[in-house]
């Protein structure tokens, strides 16, 4: 005859378990590590914006797979709605949501990710972020890689984007162009004409250090309508001949519109998109002050303006026509642009800008006091050079006043 | 005159004792580094005592360092939706997890098996020690997966509720059940195996 056997219950097991006894550390260790803590905590830099923590394949391999389900359970006939928004990892990938509605942000440190938003209501943003960089957009479909923490490139399917990287000047992305940073200087294919004096003006949508290509159908091609509601959704290997037949007016235009030789055009591959109310004009705008015909613009972003007031494209719209109003010399329909736009969209990222735009108007016109408002709420601006211009402007109304 | 002996920087005085944990952590998150030794002295003993059980003695201590120095890293992003112990328990459970990825957790699971001692013969009737049954437990904990010890570790062991459990360790509440309930399985499996 043998011991009885002990079969535990859950109990028992976990009582048991709250006694196990356990090693102390002495306070010499202790002490000692926390000494070592100290010290290499003094030499290490804290992740305030991004996060270098190792890219855990295994665990973002099974979420990819996972999100995969989750888009294809979406995205079958018959679904309920999509959600406002969608981030499916091409591969392996490390992001996190950090904020929700209505400011929804997502830091990604590592690999691509495919995002999808729909068209957003009024005050609501979508931004991913890097460590260097902040992508915003605005009803569209794009892909955005990082490596360890840098932004590595933007690549747009659908829509527009705003990219805000390093301390450049923001860039503006259509649907079918990409954009990476690069070391070496060169020309801009989307940098405005400075017709203005540069005191005055801080818009503009490219910075000097990036390369925008417009680059369809190539390596991965995902297609959306602006709606929210994906259609389909493919890969293509690179150099896979694509369809030139479903290609949109506005698709074209994007195409044509890029005419350096650095641009490397490829047939869509995505399905034809109905332009909206007011996308024709505004693309129109950006040609014409591409091409520095600002009151060509004016009418061209008035009428976009109009057209998609209550849109997304409308508050990028009615920016520009301020801008564009300004550039050509068209002073009162810029104020009166500027001003609207700041009481329309007054939680624009375009805000600080447009109220830096408005107090060198107003600061031209003599009106100090207006003037040092705008430039006040400008310079609480996150992008440097929106900062810089309305401090210029503070120090000239400073100057001014102490003229006698 | 005694040996030499590393001395803190700085010692943790005043104010900061009086701080609530999210407090400390804010000033952490400010790079103040007399709030990390305070938050070090408050935690490190709970966070030594989650990282042993997950890792051998030996690791545990680098383990233990190297939680307080990544939430000194991270600290500008806790939001404090969880609390700061939750919070540093998920950190380590991360860095344990990513340092024993793959074959060598099993390995190391594999070599106990092996070399654990049978319970030696005992005579009719004798009662199983209390002893002894702490024995086969805290080797059965030993042997189980990664991912069902930190779940039994983190509830059972540390308590935690299940909520703030699941949140630490970046898995939902219903996959933190079923993983406890598989370890208890396993736990129970081993322990019938070492009485065989």
């Amino acid at each position: 005859m043998s011991a009885a056997k002990w079969k535990p219950a859950d109990d028992e097991l976990d009582g048991l378990a709250r006694t196990l006894p356990m090693d102390e550390r002495s306070s010499d260790r202790v002490e000692q590590e926390r000494t070592s803590l100290l010290a290499q905590a003094a030499a290490t830099s804290q992740q305030r914006r991004g996060s270098r923590t190792p890219v855990v394949a295994s665990a973002v391999v099974a979420f990819a797979a996972a999100a995969a389900v989750i888009l294809w359970l979406v995205v079958r006939p018959g679904a309920p709605t999509l959600p406002k928004e969608s981030i499916t990892a091409l591969g392996p990938a490390h992001y996190e949501r950090v904020a929700a509605w209505p400011d929804f942000r997502v830091r990604l440190d590592e690999g691509r990710i495919d995002v999808r938003v729909t068209k957003l209501a009024m005050g609501e943003r979508f931004r991913v972020t890097t460590s260097d960089a902040e992508v915003e957009v605005r009803g569209t479909q794009f892909i955005v890689a990082a490596e360890q923490g840098k932004i590595e490139s933007v690549s747009v399917g659908e829509g527009r984007v705003e990219i805000r990287w390093a301390h450049e000047q923001p860039i503006f992305l259509a649907a079918g162009q990409s954009w990476s940073p690069t070391k070496t200087a060169q020309r801009d294919e989307v940098q405005l004409a400075p017709s203005v004096p540069a005191h005055a003006d801080v818009t503009s949508v490219a910075p000097s250090r990036s390369t925008v290509t417009s680059k369809r159908g190539t390596a991965t091609t995902i297609a959306t309508s602006d709606s929210g509601n994906t259609s389909k959704t493919s890969h293509t290997k690179s150099g896979a001949k694509p369809s030139t037949t479903d290609m949109t007016a506005s698709q074209t235009d994007a195409k044509t519109s890029m005419t350096d030789s650095t641009m490397k055009t490829v047939p869509p591959k995505s399905p034809a998109i109905a332009p909206r109310p007011g996308e024709a004009d505004f693309r129109s705008g950006i040609a014409s002050l591409r091409a520095g015909d600002a009151t060509a613009a004016v009418t061209s972003f008035a009428s976009a303006c109009k057209a998609a007031e209550k849109d997304a494209l409308g508050e990028d719209a009615c920016f520009w026509l301020g801008a564009a109003a300004k550039r050509a010399g068209q002073t009162s329909t810029a104020r009166e642009a500027l001003t609207r736009f700041l009481k329309t969209y007054s939680s624009s990222a375009r805000a600080g800008e447009a109220s830096a735009l408005l107090g060198w108007l107003l600061y031209d016109a003599g009106e100090l006091d207006a003037a040092q408002q705008r430039f006040e709420l400008a310079a609480r601006d996150r992008v440097p050079k929106v900062k810089e211009s309305a401090e210029r402007g503070l120090e000239a109304i400073t100057r001014k006043r102490g003229t006698p | 005159m005694s040996e030499g002996k590393l001395l803190p920087f700085r010692r943790v005085e005043g104010r900061t004792k009086e701080l609530s944990d999210r407090a400390l952590v804010s000033a952490v998150a400010e790079g103040d580094q007399a709030a990390l030794g305070a938050l070090y002295d408050r935690f490190q003993r709970d966070v030594y005592r989650f990282v042993v059980r997950l890792a051998s003695s030996s690791e545990a201590d680098d383990f233990a360092q190297m939680t307080f120095l990544e939430a000194y890293r991270s600290a500008p992003r806790f939001r404090g939706d969880a609390a700061v112990k939750t919070w540093l328990f998920g950190i380590a459970a991360n860095l344990v997890r990513n340092h024993h990825r793959g074959t060598q957790r099993k390995q190391r699971a594999h070599d106990s098996l092996q070399t654990m001692p049978r319970r030696p013969p005992t005579d009719p009737g004798e009662a199983i020690t209390r002893e002894q049954q702490r024995q086969w437990l805290a080797r059965a904990i030993d042997m189980l997966s990664p991912a069902l010890r930190e779940a039994y570790v983190i509830c059972v062991i540390e308590e935690l509720p299940g909520k703030e459990a699941a949140q630490a360790l970046g898995v939902r509440e219903a996959s933190l059940y079923r993983r406890l309930t598989d370890a208890r399985n396993a736990i129970r499996a081993a322990i019938e195996e070492m009485q065989s």
